[in-house]
């Protein structure tokens, strides 16, 4: 297995990883650079143990200190119509609406969160990460993670009131 | 009224309902694509070139590949598999067996993914045993050990005959057994034991095993010498030859695998056996 191939076999979760992490941020550069530096880390991976936490703990490192150089928070944005595939498309135009009505409710709850509620959240529903894996790309022990989802689902509850505009069937 | 998160207040949604609205909501961002256009390469691409240039990968570097031997590409996947070999060095020792190296569990690629074809199968090719595993050619038994530059090894276990069919690719013999009341069946119908013999593990070969979620990989003693026990997903090996060249074998894996070492030979013992009748049979090598 060439190292290259085997990174290309996590690029597309490693450039979601950078994203979520840091929206604002060129998460392509990004991801090149953690492979590049998860190369010259491979001495200090711990034989027999997975591959992918480790490296998309790399890519979360590397794109969280871009962030922090990168100034304006941007938050994660809906793919546009166009690009939705065709399995996409809702059973009908009216529930369509609604769906992506609920969608943008939501998702403006989780941008109005903090950055580690967020990333909690983006690690484990976003990117369908394990809890067992969140902890190790976040560097969190897994009680923590435990801890930190339930704290950040509690606080995008609160953000979710329904005078925030949020459809709630009233 | 297909919309549970939307018809409730939000103190009255269960976490459920939270967390699939969630996943739902997940499948449907915009995430930035990987755009590989003309000359463009991907971030995996741009980040092997950004170390070759730091020297790693410069002309007449051990790792290089023989450039008559082989095609480019070739090449480039060979000098970025000696990358995970270099890193092999330190840890060899730490895992107590010279020469082998278990490392990276990786998901394996999505089945049916257009970017990597998976090895076609086609036990009937010719009607030998074992052909499409991707074994290289076959091989009289009597030249076997000879083409190998090995003393051929045969397992002397009641019920297990002479193999069906032997294989030889680059150095590395392939003996293969059916499947019989000796030999439970492996994944692949009809073959019972694929016994492989190569040269080239202990100083200064090593091995690397690429392991997917889902192997476990423990420490197994064969007759006295340390090897390993590799079961569960199949796996891939990558190991380097006696004059220093990685070697990425392919094949397709179809059991359960007992790996070890012994003057200089390297012997893979793929099966349906368990751990300890594996052992027995490898035992019984003369």
């Amino acid at each position: 297995m060439a190292y290259e191939d085997l990174v290309r076999r996590h690029q597309a979760v490693a450039i979601r990883t950078a994203h979520v992490i840091a929206p604002d941020g060129d998460a392509e550069d990004a991801v090149q650079e953690a492979f590049v530096k998860a190369y010259r880390a491979l001495g200090r991976f711990r034989a027999g143990s997975p591959f992918r936490p480790w490296l998309l703990r790399i890519v979360a490192n590397e794109a969280r200190n871009r962030r922090r150089s990168a100034g304006r928070r941007v938050g994660l944005a809906l793919r546009s119509a166009e690009d939705r595939r065709p399995d996409d498309a809702a059973p009908s135009p009216e529930s369509a609406v609604l769906a992506d009505e609920r969608r943008r409710w939501l998702l403006a709850g989780v941008n109005a969160l903090r950055d580690d509620d967020r990333a909690v959240i983006a690690a484990r529903y976003f990117l369908e990460l394990s809890e067992a894996e969140t902890a190790e790309v976040l560097g969190l022990a897994l009680g923590t993670v435990k801890s930190r989802l339930s704290r950040a689902l509690g606080r995008l509850r609160s953000a979710l009131g329904p005078t925030d505009g949020g459809p709630t069937g009233e | 009224m297909s919309d549970p998160i939307g018809r409730r207040l939000p103190e009255t949604m269960a976490d459920d309902e939270l967390a699939s609205g969630l996943l739902d909501l997940g499948r449907m961002l915009a995430f930035p694509s990987i755009e590989v256009e003309g000359a463009a390469l991907d971030p995996a691409a741009r980040a092997r070139v950004r170390l070759d240039a730091d020297g790693r990968g410069g002309a007449g570097g051990w790792w290089r590949p023989r450039p008559t031997a082989l095609r480019l590409r070739r090449a480039v996947v060979l000098a970025a598999v000696a990358v995970v070999v270099v890193a092999a060095i330190a840890a060899a020792i730490g895992l107590g067996l010279p020469g082998i190296r278990i490392v990276p569990a990786s998901s394996p690629p999505p089945v049916g993914s257009s970017s990597s074809p998976a090895p076609t199968a086609s036990r009937s090719i010719g009607g030998l045993l074992g052909s499409g595993l991707g074994l290289g050619d076959p091989i009289a038994l009597t030249d076997a050990g000879r083409a190998a530059d090995i003393s051929l090894a045969l397992p002397a276990a009641p019920g297990v005959e002479s193999p069906a069919t032997a294989w030889l690719l680059d150095g590395r013999l392939s003996l293969v057994w059916p499947s019989g009341p000796a030999l439970p069946p492996t994944r692949e119908p009809g073959i019972g034991l694929i016994l492989a013999e190569f040269r080239g593990s202990i100083n200064p070969g090593y091995f690397e095993k690429v392991i997917e979620p889902g192997t476990t990989v423990e420490p197994a003693e064969v007759g006295g010498v340390t090897g390993y026990w590799i079961s569960g997903t199949p796996h891939e090996l990558v190991f380097v030859d006696p004059g220093g060249q990685p070697v990425f074998d392919s094949r397709r894996i179809v059991g359960d695998t007992l790996i070890w070492a012994r003057g200089g030979v390297t012997y893979r013992l793929e099966s349906g056996l368990d751990r300890a009748a594996a052992i027995a049979l490898a035992e019984t090598l003369r």
